[in-house]
């Protein structure tokens, strides 16, 4: 199994069982997933991202020496020097592009978060979008974050076929509505973590619109992972169906 | 023994959603389904009421081997409100289920909590804590607290850990009558045995919150936290089964 939607770091509203590599090697050991893409959870909430992303390649480098994290870097579009923050990160050994428009405070379609998904999209860096990472009813008093309106994310899609998108944190609302752009955008990929409803939900899923644009993602280790895996691995499905999501989507996106 | 504690039923004349509900809940390995109201979010008139009910007892009677119905009232009604719930008991409640329409420490509750308490049922109370500000008439876990320490006797449970769990928890933590029911689309990643820490293994009861809800999601949060073969026992079913007098 690769999961499209695992964080590490510390989180600064709550403690979470895995808040480094180590320890989030061990849940995905537990859990039975083979690799990760991974972003740094202290990017989210640093006014200028890329000295997390430095930390979490330095723990990387120093503890998944068989390679099962596939790192991608959290930036803000917005932030000055971003350019040459994606260029070290490519250096150092990032693989793609994490962004979090809700967090950094910009719009996803706007033209500096155009800018850095072409920058990914020209080294063949796939992007992560995330639209929530939270229950929006239950966040910080002072700190209430609002989820990020799905059309900018497609919007972007549109202007950037070249790019590949994957949306993280749609709800089960929001992803029949991403899902149902399939044919129209071919560079849009889904990851199912946010979808916790209703009965069946992975199987009304690829009843629709089949199992080759939605990806595992657990939503480590802010969630339980088990409950992003057993409602694609115990729906009632075809394997190969299952294979697509658990895996085989992944592995093309990630070109293993 | 597998008890979904929190279900909904839904409109559904031909019961196509009825069946599909319980197939995939058998397939699933789940043994008993206790049904609620279809989800209301507001006060309604007693027709209303009333028609949430019959939804109940309609579904109920398609598989009364494997339903375990709550009769659903507005308190606020007064004691037409009261009449709906001995009416349900007519109909094979066996517990009752409130929402929105009052805040359990509204005082027009007292006459459902002491028919709750004559019958010795358990009584759910949707509950949530939410930072965006609840609904009016939404009880919160600091309300289940007031009650389950006003009326010891009462077998109260706060539905949903009251949503934000690290709230909910602590709401209830020495108030040792009062379950909770860890349904809904929350997993946060260690809250069931934080809940389990804090209120001990008895007090919390597996739910979905079906239709909204994903039954092998919410399971898998209990199956995959790390407490002990035991201890998921309890939650998964055998405090269910003993609030229901299943065993």
């Amino acid at each position: 199994m690769i999961d499209f939607c695992c964080d590490i770091g510390n989180y600064a509203f709550r403690p979470w069982p895995a808040n480094d590599t180590a320890s989030t090697l061990e849940e995905l050991d537990r859990a039975g997933i083979s690799q990760a893409v991974v972003g740094s959870i202290d990017a989210i909430t640093y006014v200028s991202p890329h000295p997390a992303n430095e930390l979490l390649m330095d723990d990387i480098k120093a503890t998944d020496a068989e390679g099962r994290l596939i790192p991608y870097t959290v930036l803000s579009p917005v932030y000055p020097g971003v350019e040459q923050d994606m260029r070290e990160s490519r250096e150092i050994g990032f693989r793609g592009l994490k962004l979090y428009p809700n967090y950094h405070g910009y719009q996803v379609d706007d033209p500096p978060a155009l800018r850095l998904l072409e920058m990914a999209a020209g080294w063949g860096w796939p992007s992560v979008v995330s639209i929530r990472i939270e229950d929006e009813r239950h966040h910080h008093p002072l700190m209430k974050v609002r989820s990020v309106p799905l059309n900018s994310v497609i919007w972007a899609a549109r202007q950037l076929p070249e790019a590949t998108i994957i949306v993280s944190g749609a709800n089960s609302v929001e992803t029949p509505q991403l899902l149902e752009l399939s044919d129209e955008l071919p560079n849009l990929y889904v990851e199912l973590s946010y979808v916790k409803g209703p009965v069946a939900a992975v199987a009304k899923l690829v009843e629709r619109f089949g199992s080759k644009r939605m990806l595992l993602g657990t939503h480590l280790p802010f969630v339980y992972p088990g409950c992003g895996i057993a409602k694609i691995a115990e729906a009632d499905i075809t394997q190969q169906a299952k294979q697509d999501i658990l895996e085989d989507n992944a592995r093309r996106i990630l070109e293993l | 023994m597998l008890i979904d504690f929190h279900a909904h039923v839904h409109d559904d004349e031909d019961g196509k959603y009825t069946r599909e509900l319980v197939r995939e809940a058998r397939r699933i390995g789940i043994d008993y389904l206790v049904i609620h109201e279809p989800v209301s979010h507001s006060r309604d008139s007693l027709e209303v009421v009333q028609r949430c009910n019959d939804l109940t007892f309609r579904t109920y009677e398609r598989e009364p081997e494997y339903f375990i119905p709550f009769v659903y009232t507005h308190p606020n009604l007064g004691q037409a409100a009261l009449d709906e719930v001995k009416r349900g008991f007519d109909r094979g409640a066996r517990g009752i289920k409130l929402e929105v329409a009052s805040i359990i420490t509204d005082k027009c509750l007292e006459p459902i909590i002491e028919e709750a308490i004559t019958r010795d049922v358990p009584m759910v109370q949707h509950t949530w804590h939410k930072v965006t500000g609840n609904l009016r008439w939404e009880t919160d876990g600091v309300h289940c607290a007031e009650i389950g320490r006003r009326y010891p006797e009462l077998k109260l449970v706060m539905a949903h850990i009251s949503g934000d769990n690290r709230w909910g928890i602590r709401a209830v933590r020495d108030v040792p009558s009062v379950y909770t029911d860890c349904s809904g689309s929350i997993a946060d990643y260690g809250h069931i045995e934080e809940c389990v820490r804090f209120l001990g293994a008895d007090r919390l009861i597996w739910g979905t919150d079906v239709r909204g809800a994903d039954f092998l999601y919410t399971l898998a949060k209990v199956r995959d936290s790390k407490l002990s073969d035991e201890d998921k026992a309890k939650v998964l079913g055998l405090n269910a089964a003993r609030l229901l007098k299943l065993i």
